[in-house]
């Protein structure tokens, strides 16, 4: 029930309680999810890697266990493109290094 | 009336050689309103009654603000609002309450909804909103039926919830158009008397009606017959 | 609360909504979709992407392996030491011990840990013959031995399983004693799997390389932590990237929404042109279309990030490692940080809500150009 100003009992029309049902509805849908993910933000942002972190560094490991072992991206360090045989000037070229790498300029 | 006359009265609404033409289906253009001169006075009421298809329902609109005239003014207060844009005359029509004689009443929506729709743009709260419409819901017998939805209603309820529309913002330019069409003699009588209370209050009320009962009444101060465009003023 | 519940035009909309109910679950349904999905497409790799930088930065900052022509070669490690010790801006030289062997299940990563106890994080130390085991690896039902099938077949006793909490380094990884991974790898005793070391800024790291490669006797493949990182974010991006072909029935989504709107105000014409009569103004209308677009957007986008924050961060998640990186077996529980997703969830909003909203107050300015006398005589 409303009062107007002269202190008249008005009753409040019942589209009046459908709508404020609905938006109640509408608020709860807003506000209930957010105030449920922001509870979780604040408890496990930023923490949530923490101990994958911490193996990381005990077990001194290249790379997260995002990938299968045995692929190469689980293993970059295994990725060798070529052996270069000439990795350093001062390692002389022998004779099976150069049949294989073709015929001296 | 002569354009002397008009100068002198400067409350309320006035027409001013207003002209209105249209284009009929074949396309030629046709003479609606033919160099009307009226001045519709605050606190005196106005009937126009006329036969069916004389332009009174145009003439409405004009005074609404809805149409502008092919020539001519129209004014409100002095005010030329025909010579307005769209936007100025939208501003305009808070202080108009208009009863359309097809009542266009919002279909699926309730009673009050539909009395209260011309409320929202004031800004009022919503408990005045309620307020206004219970204090004029009683007046017009509609408070049993707020959260009927219109299209349940009969003819000469739904026409009462198109007054009650026209009425509810308090008014300064009431224009109501056929409104006693669907109404028995009681609600006649009834309406005749807000309409007199509102007309007291300083509203400029302009009704168009061919209802015998309106056209005997004592309420209008002002009475004219419009007919194939001209408008001329009863003794 | 209250407040909206004081303002008619708010209860007016709202009436609107109520009016039209299967228009506005379309919408929602649609708006809600929509912002999820975009959300999850943006959030996901932007979550991936942060978390894999966040782990690899704990890694060595520099791995040195041994190579010859066949490929990897076991590293000396009294020698190894020595030559890298030389090296100046080397910190903390190490061996490391590990590889990869096959199991019934498949290959696994096997890494040796030193005979203590690794720092409070298992009880004792491991002996040979006891492994333990990745959170990944065999469910806690099935018999506590593991065969590994290496250079040698070892069946090793599981002693234990490391915590699930950090899956995500080491999911499929089977810690062993030095001793077994030796026999495993096919190492002397004197041997190791490779060399790790630290720097004191990584930008000196590629100024290292040339000294490094230089220090050692024998030819060495020099791999780098920044290295490493891109090629992870490059793949993690061109995996993620392909999830954006999701963005296409999106876009068709957006689509319906638009035209939807855009049908809804068509007929909302004449109720406008009667609005305008009564005393509203464009500005009134245009407010009236915006207060109903966001009384059934804003929930709608609210669920719509709701579902992708569940969806992506939720304990223990595991079908963005089935779905992206492979895996055939018990997948990786992933635990990203909802810390990464904020970006990514303001960008869905926009990417959603400005378009929706625009729409709605284009549509709505387009109708209230109405001309209210010659829409009421239509009727």
């Amino acid at each position: 029930m409303t009062m107007d100003s002269d202190g008249n009992h008005t009753s409040v029309p019942g589209t009046l309680k459908k709508a404020r049902l609905l938006l109640a509805l509408l608020g709860m849908l807003t506000f209930l999810p957010l105030g449920l993910l922001s509870l979780d933000y604040g408890m496990r942002a930023n923490n949530q890697d923490r101990e994958s972190v911490r193996w990381m560094r005990q077990l001194d490991l290249s790379v997260p266990a995002f990938w299968p072992s045995g692929t190469g991206l689980r293993h970059p360090e295994t990725r060798i493109r070529a052996v270069d045989r000439r990795h350093g000037p001062e390692w002389p070229i022998t004779p099976a290094d150069t049949a294989e790498s073709g015929p001296p300029p | 009336m002569n354009t002397d006359a008009l100068e002198q009265e400067p409350l309320g609404l006035a027409c001013r050689d207003v002209m209105l033409e249209r284009a009929d289906r074949g396309g030629s253009p046709r003479l609606i309103l033919n160099k009307i001169n009226a001045a519709f006075r605050k606190g005196l009421p106005a009937l126009i009654a006329g036969p069916t298809g004389a332009g009174k329902t145009t003439l409405l609109h004009l005074l609404a603000g809805l149409l502008r005239p092919t020539s001519g003014e129209v004014l409100a207060d002095g005010q030329p609002i025909s010579r307005w844009t769209q936007r100025h005359r939208d501003r305009w029509r808070r202080q108009v309450g208009i009863a359309f004689q097809q009542l266009h009443l919002i279909s699926g929506r309730t009673v009050f909804e539909n009395m209260t729709v011309p409320l929202i743009p004031h800004g009022y709260r919503w408990q005045q909103v309620v307020c206004t419409a219970d204090r004029l819901a009683q007046q017009l017998d509609l408070q049993p039926l707020f959260d009927r939805p219109v299209h349940l209603l009969s003819g000469g309820q739904r026409q009462r919830v198109a007054i009650a529309r026209a009425m509810i913002v308090k008014p300064r330019y009431l224009l109501l158009d056929e409104p006693t069409a669907f109404q028995d003699d009681e609600n006649v009588r009834l309406l005749s008397c807000l309409w007199e209370q509102a007309a007291a209050e300083g509203c400029c009320l302009v009704v168009c009606s061919h209802d015998r009962r309106l056209r005997e009444h004592m309420l209008f101060a002002d009475r004219y017959e419009l007919r194939t465009g001209h408008l001329e003023m009863l003794a | 609360m209250k407040v909206l519940l004081q303002r008619p035009l708010i209860l007016w909309a709202v009436g609107d909504i109520q009016r039209t109910p299967l228009q506005a679950v379309l919408l929602f349904a649609a708006a809600a979709s929509l912002t999820g999905l975009v959300a999850i497409v943006l959030v996901l790799g932007q979550a991936l992407s942060l978390t894999c930088d966040r782990l690899m930065s704990s890694s060595p900052a520099v791995v040195v392996r041994r190579i010859n022509v066949g490929g990897w070669a076991p590293l000396p490690v009294g020698q190894a030491l020595m030559h890298v010790k030389s090296v100046p801006g080397v910190l903390n030289p190490r061996v490391r011990l590990w590889g990869v062997v096959q199991t019934d299940t498949g290959p696994v990563t096997v890494v040796a840990v030193p005979s203590k106890a690794i720092d409070g994080m298992t009880e004792r130390p491991l002996r040979s013959g006891q492994a333990l085991i990745g959170p990944g690896l065999m469910p806690a039902s099935q018999p506590a031995t593991m065969t590994l099938r290496g250079e040698q077949r070892l069946s090793l006793k599981v002693a234990g399983r490391l915590p699930a909490a950090s899956a995500m380094a080491t999911h499929d990884l089977v810690l062993v004693h030095p001793d077994d991974a030796r026999n495993l790898l096919g190492l002397a005793p004197d041997q190791a799997s490779d060399l790790a070391l630290d720097v004191f800024h990584d930008q000196e790291v590629e100024t290292l390389c040339a000294d490094l490669n230089a220090a050692f006797p024998w030819p060495v493949h020099i791999s780098t932590r920044i290295a490493r990182q891109r090629r992870c974010q490059s793949d993690i991006a061109q995996r993620t990237s392909i999830s954006a072909l999701a963005f296409v029935p999106a876009l068709l989504a957006m689509a319906f929404l638009v035209g939807a709107l855009g049908i809804w105000e068509h007929n909302q014409r004449f109720l406008a042109a009667l609005l305008k009569a009564l005393g509203w103004d464009s500005a009134d209308l245009i407010r009236l279309r915006m207060v109903e677009a966001t009384l059934i957007g804003l929930p709608a986008v609210v669920c719509g990030l709701s579902c992708a924050y569940i969806t992506l961060f939720r304990w223990d998640m595991t079908w963005v490692s089935q779905r992206l990186f492979g895996w055939s077996t018990m997948a990786t529980r992933l635990r990203l940080n909802p810390g990464d997703a904020v970006t990514g969830m303001l960008l869905s909003v926009m990417m959603v809500g400005l378009p929706y909203l625009l729409t709605v107050a284009w549509t709505a300015w387009q109708s209230v150009k109405v001309d209210p006398a010659d829409r009421l005589q239509e009727r």
